[in-house]
């Protein structure tokens, strides 16, 4: 299943947890959506990269990420055919709102230039719990996937 | 302003989407409230990302809704002012009715034209 992080900014923490989670931290400050507060105005999903299991991986955000949640169970159960389903991982940092209010401002005309680095900056100070959380949900996702399929041994399948 | 869903949205409603209806075309109609002004970027690519595109059209309504219904809403469904809230929603549902008429012809059209092309 193809997996899409939804954070209160997309291009900062979604962005952040879903490279974690692709292993490609590495690649966040050159990486042409990170802080590009034209491409969080557009409110589109932005495509990450394939994961370990093939799955394709997007973040984006939305000041309720919830909702998107709950939006995307309701298109999927009113669809008539679903070939390629995504899952949403809405995900915060608790306590962080700074970050979500500086990309808010850096939206803005005129002083929007000034708030832009300033949100990235407050995203690169956190970029290590952001980066563990994505490497977590990477975790947690290989763990169920072998679970699905019974494991072969010298003596048959095991339970 | 006497429909039943009228003025009746409440918190959990956010994210759902209700059926209202059947349009001319046999199309089915439904409602979507998202809690934010710019969600068509999103919606779109939702259902782009599921190949859903053939069978679902987002149609924005957000620009027609001016500051009278912004106000009323929020006196009435953030404050519970529904009275007070309603006299303004009333002016702003007269002052966007024309231009939403228009956007429910201009939708038909547009997907009159899709049917003959």
């Amino acid at each position: 299943m193809n997996l899409l992080f939804v954070a209160r900014t997309g291009v900062l923490e979604a962005l952040t947890i879903g490279l974690g989670y692709l292993d490609q931290e590495d690649q966040l400050e050159t990486n042409s959506a990170f802080g590009n507060i034209a491409t969080e105005k557009k409110g589109e999903l932005i495509y990450l990269g394939k994961g370990r299991n093939g799955n394709d991986v997007y973040c984006v955000g939305y000041k309720d990420p919830e909702i998107v949640v709950r939006i995307n169970e309701e298109i999927k159960s009113l669809a008539e055919k679903l070939e390629n389903p995504l899952k949403v991982i809405p995900v915060s940092v608790p306590g962080n709102h700074s970050i979500y209010t500086l990309s808010r401002l850096a939206m803005l005309p005129l002083v929007g230039n000034y708030f832009a680095p300033k949100a990235k900056a407050a995203t690169l100070k956190i970029k290590d719990q952001l980066i563990k959380a994505g490497k977590n949900l990477q975790e947690k996702n290989s763990e169920v996937t072998p679970a699905a399929k019974p494991l072969k041994t010298e003596h048959g399948i095991e339970k | 302003m006497n429909l039943p869903d009228f003025d009746q949205t409440t918190p959990d409603d956010f994210g759902k989407i209700r059926h209202i209806g059947k349009d001319a075309e046999k199309n089915d109609i439904y409602v979507l409230g998202t809690k934010s002004r710019d969600a068509g970027g999103l919606l779109s690519s939702l259902i782009d990302a599921q190949n859903l595109s053939q069978e679902f059209r987002f149609i924005e309504t957000m620009p027609y809704v001016n500051t009278w219904l912004r106000f009323g809403g929020w006196l009435s469904r953030r404050l519970s002012l529904p009275l007070i809230g309603r006299l303004f929603i009333a002016i702003g549902i007269k002052e966007a009715y024309p231009k939403l008429k228009t956007l429910v012809r201009d939708v038909g059209k547009t997907r009159l034209m899709e049917v003959l092309q």
